[in-house]
């Protein structure tokens, strides 16, 4: 059935033509949606004590202090995967109370100005703080994003994750610029 | 050499390397391609644990997109000398990071292929997906060369070779060694054999070494070595003693080929055919065969050599001085292999003499034929005039008994005449005259003279008793005139008895057995009487046969006289001759004559019944013989039992009911 096997190939051809518009799509994707993505995915390189999350069947809940910068469509690509067996949702906070409940708490730069106290807020937090820029983690944030040329890289504050009660796994941390402070 | 045609010792050492060395090598490739392909799997593990690991530790540079990171964490595989090259892809197929030995040159595949390691140009290939949180985040491509195996494969190959010289070596060693426990039974036992058909020594044994299968075939041979060789000697001495007799033997021996030359002439066959052995080997055997007697040997020839007979033949011969004889041939084809007649070999014997001995022989048998007939018409003449004298004798038997009788008679008639005579010559008869005269001279007074004379007066009173006396006389005297008398009517009756025996021989009558019996002893019974002998008559119940009376009287006579001359000759004891009369089965009677007298000795009993033989002095020793001859003839038997001298005997004469006569009985 030759009609059938050209039909097969032209579909094959149009998906991978369409494959390759995702790529560069994803390649030519904002700053943000970058962050949005290696948010999640720290998820996979970082260690929760037990008590971190209320029970086994909690989900992984990823926060937003302040200024959302990732937009809508990020609770839209995070949700349905799964890490360690947990599902992963995205909430937003304004509080940072409610904030502390966080397994990652990204602290969006609009929140620049009261970040020491909410570092402080957040001492008993078992939530891997992450934000913009080295001086975020010279400040006692745990991960921050930083720029290097058009790719996103990021440093790290091990001691103030140890802090936390976090194990950030020695992979992550070979990727990432090794900064201290806070506290 | 073919290796079948070496020596043993080289065979087995060659079979011993061979086997060992094939072990080697077998064991030797079995033990290196096991290595390899093990080797292989742990190469293929060990790639894939690699690359599992490396790939494990780039997940977070994958995630991160950090390739320089990836780098990084491929160049570790620099530790490894044999990995090429290595490269990771990103989840959309394309080259994420590589890493590549320095000095090498790798051409990474444009995508990721099938999960898994191949061998691909003597290279390992590996792609391991790299997973995170059980999603695939990218995949691990690793090659290496597979130099090391190569490394390895040669170091086992030469290390197999090295131990293959070595174990060759050794075992060249060992089995030059212990191949003589094999090898050498087997050369002592060739040594032996060789030399033993070289000498033609059968007294040589080989040596038993050991009890397996050599020592068996080493007991064997010499157990075939003492067969042969007894069989040698057999043969050896069988070869003598037949050269003996073939050198001695009355038999001429030959020898001749299917050419019918002479190829063996011994001695005996010189002697008998005048030529010497020189003068017929080689020569036909038509030179001692005289031309009448050629149809018959060419016949007996083509036989032989047929092989269908011909192994015996009598013909003329002609012998060297021209002599023509006759001979025997006992002749034997000598086969070949094929079982073709290739020679004959031929006994001769000189039959001349026999042969005509043997006429001579025929002729004599002839004669001897004519004399025998001629004999025993003569013989059969003699019997009857015997059986006639026989019967001739008998009634001479009877004649004397008869006679016997009448002379016992005789003397009693003698007796009476003397007695009567004498009485009467004595008789008181003689005084009559005196006594008459007396009367006469006394006429007239012979009142006074009676009564006053003396004598007279006695006269009347002697009359009287002489009348009385001579009344007396009288009697007696007529008492003998009747003896006188009896005894005369006595020797009538027997004369007349012997007249009624005599003269009618062969006359067949039916008679009484027991009156015949009777007249036997009757005729007897002058001798019977006069030594008291006693007569016991045992008679059972047997009907009148038909026989000839006077032969079978004869016989009883016989019987009576011989047992009464047994009882006379004994001295003391009693004298009795028992007769029975009985029955012999349904067709014969029995008569047996027993006695109690003096008996036969046993070794007398087989002659008894010859002619000619006795005991007794007076005896012609005809009777017996006659008698028997005479039951014989009447188809009866006489026999005789003795428990031996001084037991008495017993004659039996047994005597058929249905009569054969004299010309029967002549003929059996």
């Amino acid at each position: 059935m030759p009609s059938v096997a050209r039909r097969l190939f032209v579909f094959f051809v149009l998906l991978g033509t369409l494959c390759a518009g995702c790529t560069t799509y994803a390649e030519e994707a904002s700053e943000y949606q970058i962050k949005g993505a290696f948010l999640f995915k720290f998820a996979s390189f970082v260690e929760w004590p037990a008590n971190a999350f209320a029970d086994e069947k909690a989900p992984l809940v990823i926060g937003i202090l302040g200024d959302d910068p990732f937009g809508r469509d990020f609770d839209e690509r995070i949700s349905g995967h799964a890490i360690g067996g947990r599902a992963v949702t995205v909430r937003r906070y304004r509080n940072v109370a409610d904030a502390a409940k966080a397994q990652i708490l990204f602290i969006s730069s609009s929140e620049r100005e009261r970040l020491p106290a909410i570092l402080d807020a957040l001492k008993d937090s078992k939530a891997l703080t992450v934000g913009d820029g080295e001086m975020f983690t010279r400040r006692g944030g745990m991960v921050g994003f930083i720029m290097s040329g058009a790719s996103v890289r990021f440093c790290i504050n091990n001691d103030a994750a140890k802090r936390a009660g976090l194990k950030v796994s020695a992979e992550l941390l070979r990727l990432a610029k090794i900064v201290s402070g806070g506290e | 050499m073919r290796f079948r045609d070496l020596p043993i010792t080289r065979k087995l050492v060659l079979i011993t390397m061979l086997t060992s060395g094939v072990a080697l090598l077998l064991a030797g490739a079995a033990f290196i391609t096991y290595d390899l392909i093990t080797f292989r799997e742990m190469v293929a593990r060990d790639m894939l644990s690699l690359s599992s690991i490396i790939g494990f530790n780039s997940r977070a540079a994958l995630t991160f997109n950090d390739p320089q990171a990836a780098e990084g964490t491929l160049a570790a595989l620099g530790e490894r000398p044999n990995v090429l090259g290595a490269c990771i892809y990103s989840p959309d197929g394309k080259v994420f990071a590589t890493y590549t030995r320095p000095g090498e040159k790798v051409h990474f595949p444009a995508g990721p292929g099938a999960v898994g390691a191949h061998f691909v140009d003597n290279k390992l290939e590996v792609f391991e997906p790299i997973v995170l949180d059980k999603e695939p985040i990218g995949t691990i491509f690793c090659v290496r060369d597979m130099q090391d195996m190569y490394d390895r494969l040669m170091l086992y190959t030469g290390l197999v070779l090295a131990v293959l010289c070595l174990a060759l070596l050794a075992a060249f060693g060992i089995s030059a060694v212990l191949q003589r426990v094999i090898s050498r039974p087997i050369l002592n036992l060739a040594a032996t054999a060789k030399t033993v058909s070289e000498k033609k020594d059968y007294s040589l044994r080989a040596e038993k070494r050991s009890a397996d299968e050599l020592g068996v075939l080493t007991e064997g041979f010499n157990e075939m070595l003492a067969q042969i060789q007894a069989r040698d000697n057999a043969l050896r001495e069988s070869q003598q003693r037949l050269s003996v007799l073939v050198q001695n033997t009355p038999l001429g021996v030959v020898l001749w080929n299917a050419n019918l030359e002479f190829l063996e002439w011994n001695k005996s066959a010189e002697r008998i055919l005048g030529f010497s052995e020189s003068e017929v080997i080689g020569n036909k055997i038509f030179m001692i065969i005289p031309d009448s007697a050629r149809p018959h040997v060419d016949q007996v020839v083509r036989q032989l050599f047929e092989n269908t007979g011909g192994e015996r033949s009598t013909n003329e011969n002609i012998t060297k001085d021209g002599r023509s004889i006759i001979c025997s041939w006992y002749n034997t084809p000598l086969l070949d292999a094929n079982g073709r007649v290739v020679a004959v070999a031929s006994l001769v014997d000189d039959i001349t003499q026999r042969v005509r001995a043997e006429d001579e022989l025929k002729k004599a048998h002839d004669e001897l034929e004519l004399r025998v007939d001629e004999r025993t018409r003569e013989l059969q003449e003699a019997h009857a005039q015997l059986l006639e004298t026989a019967h001739r004798a008998g009634m001479a038997e009877i004649a004397t008994s008869v006679l016997h009788n009448v002379g016992n008679v005789l003397t009693g008639v003698n007796a009476s005449a003397s007695f009567i005579g004498e009485t009467e010559r004595a008789s008181r008869i003689n005084v009559m005259p005196r006594i008459v005269e007396m009367f006469r001279e006394h006429h007239d007074d012979l009142g006074d003279f009676l009564t006053r004379d003396e004598k007279g007066k006695q006269l009347p009173g002697y009359v009287e008793a002489l009348t009385d006396h001579l009344l007396k006389e009288r009697v007696a005297i007529l008492n003998e005139i009747d003896s006188l008398n009896k005894n005369v009517e006595h020797i009538r009756n027997i004369v007349s008895m012997q007249q009624s025996y005599a003269g009618v021989s062969g006359v067949v009558e039916f008679i009484a057995l027991p009156e015949l019996i009777e007249d036997a002893i009757r005729i007897n019974s002058a001798g019977l009487g006069r030594h008291s002998i006693e007569i016991r008559r045992e008679y059972g119940e047997v009907p009148r046969i038909g026989i000839e009376k006077h032969r079978v009287l004869q016989i009883l006579v016989n019987l009576l006289s011989n047992a009464k001359y047994a009882l006379t000759a004994k001295t003391e004891g009693e004298r009795r001759i028992t007769v029975r009369l009985s029955m012999q089965g349904e067709k014969a009677v029995k008569i047996q004559v027993a006695d109690s007298g003096i008996g036969i000795a046993t070794d007398d009993l087989e002659r008894i019944f010859r002619y000619g033989f006795t005991t007794r002095k007076e005896g012609h020793g005809f009777g017996l013989h006659s008698s028997a001859m005479a039951a014989q003839a009447m188809g009866g038997s006489l026999t005789v039992l003795s428990e031996g001298l001084g037991k008495g005997a017993v004659f039996t004469l047994i005597l058929p009911l249905q009569y054969m006569n004299r010309e029967k009985a002549l003929k059996p």
